[in-house]
């Protein structure tokens, strides 16, 4: 299959550096343009990368390369409808980060734009190309547990505001300043707007949709913050499973400009775990573990050092393929919608302090 | 109902403690655990878990307790958030699953409610439930402050599995946990790969040695009661208020709503 054309928008996004090891290494794509966001943001990928340009501006990109035919959207939740257009007008394949956007309307725009243009629009949401995952969607499968009465998730980790500022920013992470409830003095935007991932994995492991979701958020542990860093859900899925979902930035981390190694506080930055009681049994899953420990540099600190699975062989696969044979990608925009609207159901009864039905 | 059922074993290792330190207790008494009804215990002092004890008011002669707060592993959660070692407490995330026999769906709200309560030193304000069949149960509380708290309880585990548990606080400096950071169940002291199989032990309690954690518990907290008898008004009001946040969590699931805590409940 002839490697995919592929550039890489604004460089601002948590998962950036990821993609710089994925598109320079995957022998599916042809990595050929990248636009920074701003000089400092040029900067840091040009001391990461060699060898694919780097352009300021996205029209000038595109402009100078034609022959790109998909692109990563590493940006800013603020920026997807508008990117989104963009790649759309030109044809181009859009390989999405995790929230499109949180505003409905802007949501169903893109939907209408991708699909007149008539391009893939895949959503980057790796865990269904998580070996652990697959394992537990399989002993579910399988009936190893039953019926499910019952899931609990955390997606639960360090906060990457100082590295990415815009996830602090209600308006670049929620797409507007709306206060979490009154009185309350936080915005939405914070940590519920990174974990889209349990509420996905949820739906995808029970096949059901939610009937009802509850929330309700802890005082900050970054009292500097203007959005929540600390939540909790539960709720109802219409086929009865009860849940519980806590995708909190509840780890600290050292405040660096750029991730990198001592960004923890907490030994462990990140955890995706999940319980699944049954009419059968329970299973437990970690599913980034086991890993390997240390406590050398920087930090001299007792820390996790993961042992991560290559989630995105499977996304780039996925996603290449789709391009190619003209398929639909699993995560598409039409399915991650009810996904999107849980999430700001959660909202919702943070601000009334009840549940909020379907 | 009140369903208790006498423990020799147990009694005989709560007589071992309150003869080696002399304690004088207040009358007869005796220890139960699940079972056979107290009936008319008559002067008997009948010690039982309070989780077991299905009525607010249990009889008269009879006393609820409270054992998980005699487990090392709690007694030095509490002790981190008491001395502000973690400090300011902010989240609290509790998971207890359970065969669903010896400690029910119920039992394990009564116990994990009682934590949340006496680890963070603040009352529960609110209660929203979401649960599955009696058997699954996912809430959320709020505690006076602001603090919000999980309780994950499942009586999903097959017959005659251990229970898996585990809590975490959370709090602005620092977090505890009775788990080790990333694991997902409980360590033993002991691991043996023998010719007679693989056997794990987990000894707490030298006095008590050969009673597990939880049975060790148990009879600290008896000997405690027959220790302290003037707190068992106390401990019997205690015992009011968390099976009235247990029902107020059954209240919250049927009703669909988030339910808030008047006064002090009991």
């Amino acid at each position: 299959m002839k490697p995919l054309k592929i550039a890489m928008l604004s460089l601002t996004h948590g998962h950036t550096r990821k993609y710089f090891q994925t598109l320079a290494s995957s022998p599916k794509l042809d990595w050929v343009a990248a636009c920074a966001q701003d000089e400092a943001v040029r900067g840091r990928f040009e001391r990461a990368v060699q060898g694919v340009p780097c352009y300021r501006d996205e029209e000038e990109m595109f402009d100078r390369h034609p022959e790109i035919e998909a692109a990563v959207l590493a940006s800013a939740n603020s920026e997807h409808l508008r990117q989104v257009e963009a790649c759309a007008r030109r044809g181009v394949h859009v390989l999405s980060m995790k929230i499109p956007t949180f505003d409905l309307a802007e949501y169903d725009r893109m939907i209408e734009v991708v699909e007149a243009a008539g391009v893939v629009c895949q959503i980057e949401l790796e865990l269904h190309y998580n070996p652990v995952v697959r394992r537990v969607k399989r002993l579910v499968a399988e009936g190893a547990v039953g019926r499910i009465l019952s899931m609990q998730a955390t997606n639960i980790t360090l906060s990457p505001v100082w590295a990415f500022p815009w996830q602090g920013s209600p308006e670049q992470s929620y797409g507007s300043r709306v206060p979490l409830s009154d009185g309350d003095a936080r915005f939405r935007g914070g940590a519920l707007c990174d974990h889209p991932h349990v509420f996905d994995l949820i739906r995808w492991l029970t096949g059901s949709d939610f009937e009802s979701v509850y929330a309700d958020v802890a005082p900050n542990m970054r009292t500097d913050l203007e959005v929540e860093d600390l939540l909790l859900v539960n709720g109802r899925m219409a086929d009865g499973c009860t849940f519980l979902l806590d995708p909190s930035w509840s780890r600290l981390e050292e405040r660096l400009p750029e991730p990198g190694p001592g960004w923890e506080v907490f030994p462990k930055r990140m955890e995706v775990n999940l319980a699944i009681g049954g009419e059968r049994g329970t299973l437990v899953a970690d599913c980034f573990g086991p890993n390997v420990y240390h406590n050398g540099a920087p930090n001299d600190r007792y820390t996790v050092q993961y042992t991560y699975f290559d989630e995105w062989i499977g996304l780039v696969d996925e996603f290449v393929d789709c391009v190619r044979v003209g398929r639909t990608p699993q995560i598409n925009l039409r399915w991650h919608r009810r996904t999107i609207e849980a999430m700001n159901a959660c909202y919702r009864s943070i601000a009334a302090g009840q549940p909020i039905a379907f | 109902m009140t369903e208790t059922r006498a423990c020799p074993d147990l009694n005989d290792a709560l007589a071992g403690l309150l003869d080696k330190y002399a304690v004088e207790p207040p009358g007869p008494w005796r220890m139960a655990d699940g079972g056979e009804p107290p009936g008319d215990a008559g002067n008997l002092l009948t010690l039982a878990p309070g989780e077991s004890l299905t009525e607010p008011d249990p009889p008269e002669r009879t006393v609820p307790l409270l054992p998980w707060r005699h487990q090392r592993r709690f007694v030095e959660l509490k002790r981190l958030v008491d001395e502000k070692t973690v400090s300011p407490l902010l989240m609290c995330r509790f998971a207890c699953l359970t065969d669903g026999r010896e400690t029910p769906l119920a039992a394990i709200l009564y116990r994990e409610f009682d934590l949340v309560e006496w680890l963070s030193g603040t009352p529960i304000v609110g209660i929203c439930a979401s649960m599955a069949e009696g058997r699954a149960a996912n809430v959320i509380v709020r505690l006076a402050g602001g603090v919000i708290a999980s309780v994950e309880a499942g009586a999903t585990l097959p017959a005659g599995a251990a229970v898996e548990d585990r809590h975490e606080l959370i709090a602005r400096r620092g977090v505890a946990s009775d788990r080790v950071v990333d694991t997902q169940v409980a360590q033993s002291s002991v691991y043996a790969w023998t010719d007679a199989g693989h056997r794990q032990h987990t000894d707490v309690d030298a006095e008590l040695f050969g009673l597990d954690a939880e049975r060790a518990a148990l009879v600290r907290s008896a000997y405690d009661v027959l220790r302290h008898p003037e707190l068992t008004p106390a401990r019997r009001r205690r015992h009011r208020r968390l099976r009235q946040l247990v029902e107020l969590a059954y209240a919250s699931d049927r009703r669909r709503e988030r339910l808030t805590v008047e006064g002090d409940l009991a």
